[in-house]
């Protein structure tokens, strides 16, 4: 697992602040002098000592780590910095809030009660910095509880960073048509995918599983009005012990009335955060029923729904759907176990999460060979 | 649309089947009740568990998922929004003239030594600047005849003109398959041509049927086999047409079919058009009589199917329109018909149909079904009254049928039959065919028979590969 946030020492004002950090090894005329960069020379005894506009700091890492290129936020007064951006990899996501108005049963990262809104601004200046054409993603919590600041923050830097794309994951509870102009013009500039979840067909299910009355009719509502505004959108569906039999359902009413949407993701789920707690009622062995879930994707096949499966490993999917199968857990949590050894799909699997263990183990686990 | 919002109820249509009650909704979802439903239904007598089916079917609303009318509207408008001309197929008839005399040559052909049936230099300069201001985007472009293979020098200007004036491009030449010249081979050789063929059955119903001399017949089958050898299965299709030749012995038409390594057949009866006006006169208007060989025949497809893929092409197409929402271009099976949208003909002497049965009737001056030529172009006024007729969603004889969303309307067909398109539907080939297909078709699901709903996954997914997305049905 890769750390995203490191210990370091400051001598520096209190203010936290943004930077890249450069490596000055790396002779490069243009940026040599550029005011965002923090530039550090060598590496000793597994520090890193930092030049930059706001005075020097130490970033104490680990053996090998890469941190070139890198856009940082430091904060002084806690002693660290998070690398908000990581340019060696394709999975750079900002927590924008920890505050989220549903709790569903298998959360994998629980919401806080965290006022996160003066982090805004340092986000909005860490973005300028990314390298170019990256992909960010945006998620908490759910990040439109601050809808305005968020808006805000991706148009403000859409004048200069017309290249970056979001891939913002929301529950869709918190648009309203009044939206629709402001989304148009945004996208226009932008390109954003909006990632919503979506797990059963009736507001009884999907309600029960988000914790909160309503959700289901409001998001189908909002997936119109979001739809309208000519937005991409990827449904994400988490298959727990909850919704895994109405899966085949949920492929015809996405093909009846939602056919707009770009891609289904059908996910497995990360066994931490509420998922732990609720491992009774959210478990779900697909290798030992695999019967919805390749009943959903023959559905999908049939009916032209873009369908992908994320976080499967290949061994736990029918031979034929293993087209399906994205390499989609991020690369900071995902891990083999050694059950993959000798697995001749090992370099186009998606692994495992970091936090899964013999308790989550699904019975179908083997290398696959031929 | 707030008062729109207020509505609690949309159309729905029911059919008794199988003791059963089918009810679908507005854009062809379906449901199945008791037969005494609807009697509950206006009586406000339903379970909770049936209201919960009409909500799904989108025919009862509540106030909490408003989104069910706007999913309902949008459906609805995307089948039957009237979209922008956009020509992709078109078939040429580069000339009328024809080395057999089919007995129900529908177009009635030109003897092959008669003058005046073909197309001249001036056709060809008209149909480039035709197809100039159609400003195509892919095209495939069919000959048809007559036996478009007595021209190949047509044709190879045709297609050098087409190639010019599209974006990409194929071409289908159906050819009776009688001779094969080094001229046409030249043709068959292009990786961007088919051939389709008519084959009805064995020698002595092809010779019965189309060439009146064994011989001839044989030749046909040596050709097919030498096409099928040297370019491979993709190149080359063939369709039968059913008179009474092969009617009382599907079995037969169907053994050819698969030992000729077709992995589909389109059983299509005689039309009413042409030659077989006089011909195949009574057989063309005994429904029941096809009805009974299309049954008989899909039962001996079901068994074929437990060896091979195989498939009925116009059963597995209703198939498809009804569960894989597949749209189609069928242009007789379709609503809107939407004549001239996407296709049209262009007959020898440069005037335009909407469809080719459209051309054979006109040929036999029973009606002039023509909407323009290459020299004047389109008759829109012309073309709107066709259109205007070819809607079952306004029908007033089509509105009330539980089939209504996943049918079409053919009213060239009526028009061939009973001179007039404003007949009682019910009372029609097409309506009765087609009812019956449907009935086939949802008595299979209504009583979950799985032998035919595993055949009807296999032609969805075109393959031979189980699935168990019954879902798609109940």
């Amino acid at each position: 697992m890769i750390n995203l946030q490191l210990k370091a020492s400051f001598n520096t004002s209190n203010e936290p602040f943004v930077v890249r950090l450069f490596d000055n090894r790396r002779l490069n005329e243009q940026l040599e002098n550029d005011p965002s960069n923090a530039y550090f020379t060598s590496i000793k005894n597994d520090e890193l000592i930092c030049t930059s506009q706001f005075g020097k700091f130490t970033i104490y890492i680990n053996e090998g780590i890469n941190l070139h290129n890198d856009v940082v936020i430091c904060y002084p007064t806690k002693g660290i910095i998070d690398r908000f951006f990581r340019s060696d990899s394709r999975h750079n996501t900002i927590l924008f809030t920890e505050k989220c108005d549903e709790r569903c049963v298998m959360c994998s990262q629980p919401p806080k009660e965290i006022d996160n809104t003066w982090r805004f601004p340092l986000f909005e200046e860490a973005l300028l910095l990314v390298k170019e054409n990256s992909v960010i993603g945006i998620s908490g919590g759910e990040p439109t509880l601050y809808k305005k600041q968020l808006l805000d923050m991706i148009e403000a830097v859409s004048h200069k960073r017309p290249d970056i794309s979001y891939h913002i994951l929301s529950n869709c509870q918190h648009l309203v048509k009044e939206d629709i102009q402001r989304l148009e013009t945004i996208q226009k500039k932008t390109t954003i995918t909006w990632g919503i979840p979506l797990y059963a067909t009736s507001s009884e299910q999907h309600d029960l599983i988000v914790g909160k009355p309503g959700a289901f009719n409001r998001l189908i509502d909002n997936l119109f009005i979001l739809a309208s505004t000519g937005a991409t959108i990827e449904l994400r569906t988490v298959l727990t012990g909850l919704n895994a039999v109405e899966l085949p359902k949920l492929a015809m009413f996405i093909s009846n009335h939602i056919p707009f949407i770009s891609i289904w993701a059908i996910m497995a789920m990360e066994p931490i955060g509420f998922a732990k707690a609720n491992r009774e009622k959210v478990f779900f062995d697909h290798t030992i029923f695999p019967h919805p879930l390749n009943s959903a994707l023959d559905i999908c096949e049939i009916r032209n729904v873009n369908v992908t499966l994320y976080n499967f490993p290949r061994c736990t999917i029918a031979e034929k759907n293993r087209k399906y199968c994205a390499q989609s857990i991020s690369d900071w949590k995902n891990k083999f176990i050694p059950e993959c050894n000798g697995c001749i799909e090992k370099n186009s699997c998606s692994g495992f999460f970091e936090w899964y263990n013999k308790k989550w183990s699904w019975e179908g686990i083997q290398k696959i060979t031929n | 649309m707030s008062d729109f919002l207020s509505n609690k109820y949309s159309p729905f249509r029911f059919r008794e089947l199988s003791n059963h009650i089918l009810v679908t909704n507005e854009i062809g979802d379906f449901d199945v009740f008791p037969t005494d439903i609807l009697e509950r239904f206006f009586n406000d007598q339903l379970t909770n568990d049936e209201v919960n089916q009409f909500k799904n079917l989108s025919i009862i609303f509540d106030n909490d998922s408003k989104w069910r009318l706007s999913s309902l509207l949008r459906r609805v408008r995307k089948e039957t929004e009237s979209t922008q001309r956009k020509i992709n197929y078109i078939m040429l008839i580069p000339t009328l003239r024809c080395d057999l005399s089919c007995s129900y040559c529908q177009v009635s052909r030109a003897p092959v030594n008669s003058k005046g049936f073909d197309w001249t230099d001036s056709h060809l300069a008209k149909f480039e600047s035709f197809i100039e201001q159609l400003e195509l985007d892919h095209v495939k472009i069919e000959f048809q005849g007559g036996e478009p293979t007595l021209r190949t020098d047509l044709l190879k200007k045709i297609i050098q003109i087409t190639e010019k004036h599209s974006t990409s491009s194929e071409f289908v030449v159906c050819s009776n398959l009688t001779t094969i010249t080094p001229e046409i081979e030249e043709l068959y050789e292009r990786d961007d041509l088919v051939i389709s063929t008519s084959i009805d059955g064995s020698i002595s119903t092809m010779t019965e049927n189309r060439t009146s001399s064994d011989d001839i017949s044989q030749q046909i089958f040596n050709n097919f086999q030498y096409i099928l050898k040297k370019y491979g299965p993709s190149k080359i299709s063939a369709l039968p047409t059913i008179t009474e030749a092969q009617i009382d012995n599907p079995k037969q038409l169907l053994d050819i079919y698969v030992d000729l390594g077709f992995q589909s057949i389109f059983l299509r009866p005689v039309n009413y058009m042409g030659f077989a006006r006089k011909q195949h006169r009574t057989l063309s208007q005994q429904v029941e009589r096809w009805n009974n060989f299309y049954t008989r025949s899909l039962d001996l497809i079901k068994d074929i199917n437990k060896t091979q893929y195989f498939d009925e092409f116009y059963t597995s197409l209703v198939i498809r329109k009804i569960f894989s929402k597949e749209p189609n271009g069928f242009v007789d099976f379709r609503s809107p018909s939407r004549f001239l949208n996407d296709t049209c003909v262009i007959d020898f002497d440069g005037e335009i149909y909407p469809s080719d049965e459209a051309r054979m009737l006109s040929r036999i001056r029973h009606i002039d079904l023509s909407v323009g030529n290459l020299e004047s172009g389109i008759n829109e006024d012309k073309l709107s009254v066709l259109n205007d007729g070819g809607i079952n969603q306004f029908h007033e004889d089509c509105i009330h049928c539980a089939y209504m969303p996943h049918c079409g309307i053919d009213i060239i067909d009526d028009i061939s039959r009973y001179k007039r398109f404003d007949v009682i539907k019910q009372e029609t080939w097409f309506c009765n065919k087609q009812l019956f297909l449907f009935d086939f078709i949802f008595s299979k699901v209504i009583t979950k028979d799985k032998e035919w709903l595993d055949l009807f996954l296999r032609w969805m997914k075109r393959s031979t590969t189980p699935s168990n997305a019954y879902d798609l049905f109940l």
